[in-house]
């Protein structure tokens, strides 16, 4: 799998808490092909944000630890401050949930836009900016040559998500992260922007790797899909199989969920329950707890991600066999 | 095992944080109890005069040496106390009350009031605070009762400051209006809803500026406008020190030395104070 | 966008800045008001003051009547505007000199005093505060903070005398006095150290701590861990990204720091015989010379609505968001 533009392997990350250190995310495996959308699922307190975090090296040093394997257009990341500093916002960038303050509301928007270019290309300022007029223009900001000189303050939600858009994409990196790229936003933006990460990812030829709480993005925009739970993927495979014949059963109840206009608001299903914390992870199958189908084997052991069909794969004594 | 140590971390930090607020009360508390004792503990006489021990320097007889009049200056200093804390604590408690009533007024009230007020508070904050203090005791005279009337008018406009601020955000809350809607008058709205809100951050301003104000009065004693001599303060005894500064160093080191404890130990109580009761405050005294 | 909300647009920064500078309008007259009634209550007939006990009757009645002080009360207010539109303050009491001209002698040495303690203090107060914060809670920081802690409760005056003590009298290192009023530039600011880092020690303090605290606070904003995601050096995050957006409460502090040590200037003056608007004002009160009195009150007055103003307008550059007219 050396041509995938991301493979992670059995990625570990914990937090060090009142005395202990607690894994937020356990055994994380997976590729991320060129050109392809992957989106990684789950409520909050699954661990997404964390495993993109993870592989950005974007935590806090104390109090925090990261185990396992990075590949990044085929070569090991060693975790290396350095290294990491100029693989960020040149191979791998990432776009963040709150379009309202991950912008410093001191710095014109253009400025920022440029950054990367200086930082990681070496460009002159002037030449810089004038490329960050580019890159907003190819985001859609509308006179984009005057409004490069104003500040975040002066651009609405979708314009500023669109900002970080053209700031993640300036040096063409070879994955991007979009950590809840739209959740902040307007119904009516939500839909434009993601159709703008789409365009863009597919012209470009990227990995997109997207976290969302929200299947109705995912059915939008995504290739594949890896259902995350309490720090592991319980169950992953292509976007229209998940959809059609979903095997885990949070998978299921993650999709009852999406609100659909055919049926009432009063009627959106919820899972019950939430996600455990970190220091009160439950042995065995940790979805057990919440799980309708849960038996005693769920309850005392922890199931592997089993494939079921062709790129389909779940973790579930009950569905999957999860035998080892 | 892990909540015995985690408990110890939680204690081993609470500790740290209050050992320097701890220092202070224990600090304040020994200075106010001196200068209550001062004519208990105090080896000699602070006026009195003695021609054969003039300007001797500190020794076990005299703990901060002798002034120009051979008076002990460690007696002097205990006595000294008296005058800085008194001015200190009463023109807070004052500038603390007037200012705070002025403020929930403005606030409270609103309309014509609150400009009024505020512009007249501006117009006291347009000079700089040693040279309002100045003029008021130019106006009225020096002494003991005048120095503390020019610095709690100082003190009165940033009261009414802090003040305010919260009074208007508590005013547009629902359950004031519920109050006002159900007949309670402004004073129980005041006392009941509109002072809670406002005490922390009073409270801490008051200790921090209590030292402010020992600062202020000794200033105003070291450019002749304090109380009157023979009277003894801290900043009287540096100005007839100064004079000598060659010759004795110790007249204006030591009862210096004494104005630097007690406003240490007030802004460590602030300081100390303000982490306790509100963390939100930290930039406030920054300000301040 | 229309015609009308293009012009604003264009134009915001100076619209914000005339607004700004009318609004200290109203304020600055009532100032004005404050200080021609707080004069004339001051002890003392300024007539007798000036002929001293000897004085006869016929000789005092004279010189009120050349100083103005028959006319109505209200007739004195409107000569006492009318004066200061033109730059009339009055003629002193003591020198027999105009008080503007005696106030624009000795501005300059309160300014350079005032200005050379901000520098100080700014200079040395921000990489304190930025040393502080990133090593938080190791001895650098708890260091800095009991320094800051302990220049923040120095009695302005102590802290000069204590200067002259240790480095003009035990090491000759500076003049005792720094009023060489004649003397060369380097003469001059040798004469301004002492007084200046005397001036800065609350100053210091004070930025320490404004800056390290807002520091911790911007380091944790979301603009930061988006620069991080960029690939800037740590560096660049630090001294591009978080400091200005720190910095902004620090140019609080320096405002506020400004009038407190143009007052505190009264002080510094007296301990190093410096001339200047606090030596001024001690010695204009003794000699009752009242109109020089007012003079300096409209001075430090207009100083501190300057410094204001200046406060707020420096804000609207470091920030953009402020300047919205």
């Amino acid at each position: 799998m050396s041509d995938a533009a991301l493979s992670v392997k059995n990625l570990t990350t914990s937090f060090y808490i009142n005395g202990e250190w607690h894994p937020a995310v356990r055994n994380l495996s997976f590729d991320l092909a060129r050109d392809e959308t992957l989106a990684i699922v789950g409520e909050s307190g699954s661990g997404k944000s964390v495993t993109v975090m993870s592989i950005m090296r974007l935590l806090a040093e104390t109090g925090s630890r990261i185990e396992g394997e990075v590949m990044l257009d085929g070569n090991v990341l060693t975790g290396d401050a350095d290294e990491m500093q100029r693989l960020r916002g040149d191979r791998m960038a990432m776009i963040f949930q709150e379009p309202m303050t991950a912008l410093n509301p001191v710095l014109q928007v253009g400025f920022q836009v440029a950054e990367p270019l200086m930082q990681h290309r070496g460009m002159p300022k002037a030449e810089a900016m004038a490329e960050a007029v580019r890159l907003l223009e190819q985001v859609g900001i509308p006179s984009a040559k005057s409004r490069a000189l104003e500040y975040p303050h002066q651009f609405s939600g979708g314009m500023r998500q669109r900002v970080m858009i053209a700031m993640a994409l300036a040096c063409e990196p070879t994955v991007l992260f979009a950590d809840e790229p739209t959740t902040a936003l307007d119904v009516t933006i939500q839909a434009q922007v993601l159709g703008l990460l789409e365009d863009l990812r597919h012209q470009k030829g990227m990995g997109l790797l997207l976290i969302t709480h929200s299947m109705g993005v995912v059915a939008a925009i995504a290739d594949r899909v890896a259902v995350m739970y309490a720090g592991a993927i319980v169950e992953t495979g292509p976007v229209d199989k998940i959809f059609a014949q979903p095997i885990h059963p949070y998978t299921e109840g993650l999709l009852k969920s999406i609100p659909r206009p055919d049926r009432d608001a009063s009627e959106i299903y919820s899972i019950p329950g939430s996600v455990p914390a970190l220091d009160k992870m439950p042995k065995g199958c940790r979805f057990a707890p919440r799980c309708p189908l849960s038996t005693e084997r769920c309850l005392n052991d922890d199931p592997s991600l089993e494939m079921v069909t062709d790129g389909h794969s779940a973790a579930c004594w009950v569905r999957a066999g999860g035998a080892s | 095992m892990s909540i015995l140590s985690s408990a110890t971390v939680t204690m081993t930090r609470a500790f740290r944080r209050n050992i320097p607020s701890g220092l202070g009360i224990i600090l304040f508390v020994t200075l106010c109890l001196l200068a209550l004792l001062a004519p208990i503990i105090a080896p000699y006489d602070p006026i009195e005069q003695s021609i054969l021990s003039r300007m001797k320097p500190p020794s076990g007889e005299h703990l901060f040496g002798t002034d120009t009049f051979g008076r002990d200056m460690f007696t002097r200093a205990l006595y000294g106390a008296r005058v800085s804390l008194t001015v200190g604590v009463v023109s807070v408690l004052l500038g603390m009350t007037i200012g705070s009533v002025l403020g929930v007024v403005a606030g409270y009230y609103g309309r014509w009031v609150d400009p009024l007020i505020m512009r007249a508070m501006d117009v006291l904050l347009s000079f700089p605070t040693l040279i309002t203090g100045i003029i008021i005791v130019a106006l009225l005279g020096p002494s003991l009762t005048n120095v503390i009337i020019a610095i709690t008018f100082t003190l009165i406009p940033k009261f009414a400051r802090i003040a305010r601020a919260p009074t208007l955000a508590v005013k547009e809350r629902a359950y004031v209006e519920a109050c006002r809607a159900m007949g309670f008058s402004d004073i129980r709205i005041i006392v009941f809803h509109i002072i809670p809100n406002i005490l922390t951050e009073v409270l801490v301003m008051a200790s921090l500026w209590t030292a402010n104000a020992i600062m202020i009065e000794a200033g105003f004693a070291f450019l002749g406008l304090g109380v009157r001599a023979p009277t003894p303060t801290w900043g009287g005894m540096i100005r007839e020190g100064f004079e000598h500064i060659f010759q004795a160093p110790w007249m204006s080191i030591f009862p210096g030395l004494c104005i630097l404890l007690a406003v240490l130990s007030l802004n460590l109580i602030g300081d100390g104070l303000r982490d306790a009761l509100d963390p939100r405050l930290k930039q406030a005294k920054d300000m301040g | 966008m229309t015609a009308l909300s293009e012009w604003a647009e264009r134009y915001r920064a100076p619209l914000y800045i005339a607004k700004r500078i009318l609004s200290g309008i109203p304020t600055l007259l009532a100032v004005l008001t404050v200080i021609f009634f707080a004069i004339r209550t001051l002890p003392g007939d300024p007539a007798l003051a000036i002929l001293g006990d000897t004085a006869t009757d016929a000789s005092i009645a004279a010189l009120r009547e050349k100083l103005g002080l028959n006319l109505p009360i209200w007739r004195q207010y409107l000569d006492f505007l009318g004066g200061l539109f033109q730059g009339d303050l009055g003629t002193s009491l003591v020198y027999g000199r105009s008080v503007a001209s005696e106030l624009l002698r000795v501005l300059p040495y309160t300014l350079s005093l005032t200005l050379a303690s901000i520098v100080i203090g700014t200079v040395i107060g921000v990489p304190l505060g930025i040393l502080s914060a990133l090593h938080r809670n190791r001895f650098i920081d708890y260091a800095t903070r009991v320094f800051s802690l302990i220049g923040f409760s120095f009695p302005v005056f102590y802290a000069g005398i204590m200067l002259i003590l240790v480095f003009a009298v035990w090491l000759p290192w500076f003049p005792v006095m720094s009023s060489s009023v004649d003397g060369t530039i380097i003469e001059k600011l040798r004469g301004l150290v002492l007084p200046a880092v005397a001036g800065s020690l609350g100053l210091i303090a004070m930025i320490t701590r404004a800056s390290r605290s807002s520091l911790l606070d911007v380091m944790g904003d979301d603009y930061i861990r988006t620069a991080r995601a960029k690939g800037l050096t740590e560096r660049t995050v630090l001294y591009r990204h978080a400091l200005r957006n720190a910095l902004i409460p620090v140019v609080t502090v320096i405002g506020l720091y400004f009038a407190l040590i143009i007052g505190n200037s009264v002080l510094i003056e007296t301990v190093f015989t410096r001339p200047g608007l606090g030596s001024l004002i001690i010695g204009s009160l003794d000699n009752r010379d009242y109109p020089m009195v007012q003079g300096l009150l409209v001075t430090y007055a207009a100083i501190v609505i300057v410094i204001n103003i200046l406060t707020d307008l420096t804000y609207s550059m470091i920030d953009p968001r402020i300047n919205r007219a």
